[in-house]
């Protein structure tokens, strides 16, 4: 359909030659990330209809009752066809709490993913991964220095480790009738370094992974299989909500927006400078998505005059008469109304599109809706839940300890002041911890934040700060000392 | 300057800093602390010590005490690391000292430290290697360890001098006494708060709190504890508390150890009946330095609510520091705290028992219905949705209670004496050092609360984090043993139910199901 309908093949273009993924679907979740981007580093994929069978229970609509599952596996069952019903159905509903713990799994097997513990669980491609697997491996896979990013290996020594307690459970399934023909190995597809974009928030991502994979070893996580793959995965999200927040600076010389991280001290001034810090990258979304798509007409109009982005208007090519009738009617309305208001031809053009895109296109599932569901999902945003309809950075501490674990080097584990991470973590993610209040008002400032916050917003700051240090302190990754200095580090 | 102004000036004023007085003062002020016979010893063996700690725990105060008696020792002497900007200077003339045998003494706090120690890495690995270990093996618990060779690093931040055992508050609270009572024209409630302090019952009261602040894993540094004794004998001479009581005092200063002090004022201790009589003025026997002359059911307070109630807190501090009845109200402090410690105290002889209801509070923390003590169970949970709460632990192995083992941090032998508190216990397996399950007090307390039936979920999730590390730990290092008949445990905690699937030779058996 969108090759015949150029708003639609424009918003495909956007996300899959520019941007890399799909961030139009609310329906993303952080095993949709896992599936794709495990995937990508093993090159496995493996037969799991049969452990669906089993994790689907029966208060589901569509499920394999609880008799035929005995019918069909009764050779891994101790009493084969004689096993009794009743238990097979209890056990299958834990079963499924325990697979489905992230709501992932629906009686369709085609859009199921599971909650992945190894190697064994990978499936092939969903819809809901939209693509951000290929995207964060590829910024994975690029060598730099002559290496691709430690967190590949990482990643595929721990989905090997199939010695966990979950994937026990299912090792009869996955060994029924062999657990030879289960397996689908692909090898893994490297791009060539050239054909891979790259840029300053594609750098801090990768430099993020490297980091990470390597703070995970020093401080022994690897031993831990689930720990390391719930680690990457909720980086993962993180990258992807930065790329996303950041690409319209790294890409466009945007604005860079800060993310002001709230403790949950319940400060009033901090909620509201948070909240207004979201917005505002939300904001830059819709901002790169202009420019995008303002780079993308440069290269269809050579004389952007206002005849000829009327022109191009009327040339674009509608999937029915329907659409043409009311969307297209309403570009040209913006289209004058930008015009008019003095953006030059070819900007007033840009962002009439984006605004039909927002509008028709991504009517309830924009990049704006992305950012929100995916920043709940991976610990970013808060509070969760649907009655809390203004968001802000309210930041869960397992994902605290994941981006402060990609920020530190290897040295920096030593111990370095909260003030110098903090100071590190504006340079690489522009993320503001309170540590440093003047500097960061001053960023606050000039995204035209700090102005209309109430409260004493430097004040704040450092109360913020505080609270982030406490939190530190009680996952064993800070040491408080009495003049003020907390030391943030491994084992201090 | 008059003894007063001298005390004054040690809550939060510039004789807090060891620099800043005379010899004679720094005689007035010096507490004899083990460490000082500790360094001293050392010092006379050739070693370098590097004396550690907070800004206020006194590392330049102990140097500059024994300093007299380090002369003739040719001791390389840096009193105050913090003034120093370059700090390969001061690596290489320690590091000199190492090569050379030679005696040395740097009193640094925690940060520079660190740093000196990357500059000290960069330029004699095997310097730097000592002092990691001795730093790292400075609080030990039963495995032996090697004593140090040629350095020895002494935290004060370990040091307590709040320890019961030393009696130092007290100590400090006479001396202090003992200081103010020699000035002349000392103003009427000065007099008073010097009275008080004088009678045993009261000071001993006062001596509970401290001993409360000091089991509460904080650490006081010793500029703290002078600090808030002479905020509360002397703030009714500043202009801010003009008057102010004693008893009051204690509840309104702002430093650490005072403000840890806040959250056990008499104030929050409720009994009714007591309540009620001190209110009404009904309580007029066995008061040590008299009965108090106004009550909050005056006649002068019938439109002035709030006065009456502050004068009602006041009373009733009073009451539990000057009325012999008031210790009778000890008794309603706060109790979690005091049951963590007791386990501190009870470890030796309640060990087993000790141990069992921590597994089995461990255990809770997974399937809240647990009442298993006799095995940790190595639970699993997985999750990658965040704004999902794990509603599911799984576990197919286990680690038997009787191989585990309990253990109290103590100092090292070379530190023996030294005034020290464990502030945590550790978990681990019997005759191995690794992995460990570092439990403070507040972790402890949590634990507490789960046994005592507190929702899982209402509490902080990151002690569930770190126990599932520690479990994982144990199962990585291959001390977990599988459940018998390959059983694996399904836990679902929402529900607090379990079953279990049973998997031998690649076959599913199952529990009965429920009818």
């Amino acid at each position: 359909m969108a090759k015949h309908d150029t708003l639609k093949q424009l918003a495909d273009s956007i996300c899959r030659e520019y941007l890399g993924f799909l961030p139009t679907s609310n329906s993303v979740k952080p095993p949709h990330i896992a599936n794709g981007l495990f995937r990508e580093c093993t090159g496995e994929t493996c037969y799991t209809q049969d452990i669906h069978e089993w994790i689907v229970s029966e208060r589901r609509n569509g499920a394999v009752s609880s008799s035929e599952i005995i019918e069909k596996y009764q050779d891994i069952l101790w009493h084969g066809n004689k096993e009794k019903p009743e238990n097979v159905k209890q056990v299958r509903y834990l079963m499924e709490e325990i697979f489905n713990q992230d709501n992932t799994v629906y009686p369709n097997y085609e859009f199921s993913v599971f909650s992945i513990s190894s190697h064994w669980l990978l499936k092939t491609r969903v819809s809901s991964e939209l693509n951000i697997g290929r995207f964060l491996f590829e910024i994975l896979a690029k060598r730099v220095n002559g290496i691709r990013s430690p967190a590949i290996e990482l990643i595929q020594s721990a989905l090997n480790h199939d010695d966990d307690d979950l994937t026990k459970i299912l090792k009869p399934i996955i060994a029924y009738p062999t657990d030879r023909e289960k397996r689908t190995l692909n090898g893994i597809d490297f791009p060539s370094d050239e054909s891979i974009k790259w840029d300053a928030c594609k750098e801090a991502i990768r430099n993020g992974f490297d980091n990470l994979a390597r703070n995970i070893r020093v401080t022994k996580e690897n031993e831990n299989s689930l720990l390391v793959l719930e680690r990457m995965v909720n980086f993962a999200g993180f990258a992807v909500f930065l790329y996303l927040v950041d690409c319209h600076f790294a890409l466009f010389k945007g604005n860079r927006i800060p993310i002001l991280l709230d403790a949950g001290t319940e400060l009033e001034s901090i909620k509201k400078a948070s909240e207004q810090s979201f917005t505002s990258a939300k904001k830059a979304v819709e901002d790169y998505f202009m420019c995008t798509i303002q780079a993308a007409l440069s290269l269809e109009i050579s004389s952007p005059n206002k005849a000829a982005c009327l022109r191009w208007i009327e040339g674009m090519v509608w999937s029915s008469a329907e659409r043409e009738l009311s969307v297209k009617a309403a570009i040209t309305s913006y289209f004058e109304s930008f015009s008019s208001d003095g953006e030059d031809p070819l900007v007033a053009l840009a962002h009439s599109l984006q605004i039909a895109l927002y509008t028709f296109e991504y009517k309830n599932n924009s990049p704006s809706d992305f950012c929100r569901v995916l920043g709940v999902r991976c610990g970013l945003i808060g509070p969760k839940g649907n009655r809390a309809n203004v968001k802000r950075f309210l930041i869960n501490s397992f994902t605290l300890e994941t981006i402060t674990l990609s920020i530190l080097s290897e040295d920096d584990l030593d111990g370095i002041e909260m003030k110098e991470l903090g100071e590190k973590a504006i340079h690489i993610y522009n993320i503001l911890l309170g540590t440093n209040a003047d500097a960061e008002y001053k960023i606050l400032e000039n995204a035209n934040i700090a102005q209309s916050t109430p409260g004493d917003l430097r004040g704040d700051l450092t109360i913020n700060a505080q609270a982030l240090a406490n939190t530190y302190i009680s996952l064993g990754l800070a040491r408080k000392y009495a003049d003020g200095v907390t030391l943030i580090g491994w084992r201090l | 300057m008059s003894n007063l102004n001298f005390i004054r000036k040690l809550y939060n004023g510039k004789n807090c800093y060891s620099d800043h007085m005379t010899n004679e003062e720094l005689q007035v002020l010096h507490v004899h602390s083990k460490v000082e016979d500790i360094i001293l010893e050392m010092q006379k063996q050739n070693k370098i010590v590097f004396l550690t700690g907070n800004p206020g725990d006194g590392k330049t105060f102990l140097i500059r005490t024994i300093e007299p008696q380090l002369t003739g020792l040719d001791v390389y002497i840096e009193t105050d690391l913090n003034k120093i900007t370059d700090y390969q200077e001061v690596a290489e003339k320690i590091i000199t000292c190492y090569k050379g045998g030679k005696p040395a003494i740097i009193a640094v706090n925690e940060y520079p430290f660190i740093r000196l120690c990357k500059q000290i890495r960069k330029m004699s690995s095997a310097l730097y290697e000592e002092i990691t270990t001795v730093k790292q093996n400075a609080i030990i618990y039963d495995m032996p360890h090697d004593g140090i060779r040629k350095v020895a690093v002494i935290d004060l931040n370990e040091r307590n001098l709040l320890d019961k055992d030393h009696n130092l508050s007290e100590e400090i609270i006479t001396r202090i006494c003992a200081l103010l009572d020699e000035d002349d024209n000392k103003s009427k409630q000065l007099t008073y708060n010097i009275k008080a302090m004088c009678a045993p019952e009261i000071r001993g009261q006062l001596v509970s709190l401290l001993d409360l602040a000091s089991i509460s894993c904080e650490h006081f540094a010793v500029r703290d504890i002078f600090g808030a004794i002479s905020f509360i004998l002397t703030a009714c001479e500043t202009e801010d508390f003009l008057g102010i009581p004693y008893y009051d005092a204690i509840f309104v200063g702002n430093n650490a150890l005072l403000q840890m002090i806040q959250q056990f004022d008499p104030i929050y201790l409720s009994k009714p009946s007591v309540d009620e009589a001190l209110w009404n003025g009904e309580i007029k026997t066995n008061w040590m330095l008299g009965v108090p002359e106004k009550w909050p059911n005056s006649p002068e307070f019938d439109d002035k609510v709030e006065e009456a109630t502050e004068l009602f807190k006041s009373i009733k501090r009073r009451y539990y520091f000057e009325n012999s009845d008031g210790e009778a109200l000890r008794s309603l402090q706060p109790t979690e705290i005091q049951k963590c410690v007791e386990m501190f105290v009870d470890l030796e002889h309640k060990k087993k028992a000790i141990k069992e209801r921590l597994v089995r509070s461990i255990n809770k923390l997974f399937l809240p219905s647990s009442d298993d003590k006799k095995q940790l169970r190595i639970w699993t949970t997985h999750r990658y949705d965040l704004s999902i709460d794990a509603s599911t632990a799984i576990s197919s192995r286990y680690v038997d209670t009787s191989d585990l083992d309990i253990q109290m941090p103590r100092p090292a032998d070379w530190l023996n004496g030294i005034e020290y508190m464990p502030q945590h216990l550790i978990l681990k397996p019997k005759r191995k050092e690794s992995p460990t399950l570092i439990m403070d007090i507040d972790f402890l307390r949590t634990l507490d609360a789960i046994e005592d039936g507190y929702p899982v979920n209402l509490l902080a999730p990151q002690y569930a984090q770190t126990v599932a590390v520690f479990l994982q730990q144990l199962y990585e290092a291959g001390l977990a043993e599988e459940n018998d008949d390959g059983e694996i445990l399904i836990a679902s905690r929402k529900r607090s139910y379990k079953r279990s699937i049973f998997i031998e030779d690649g076959k599913y058996s199952f529990e009965e199901a429920d009818e």
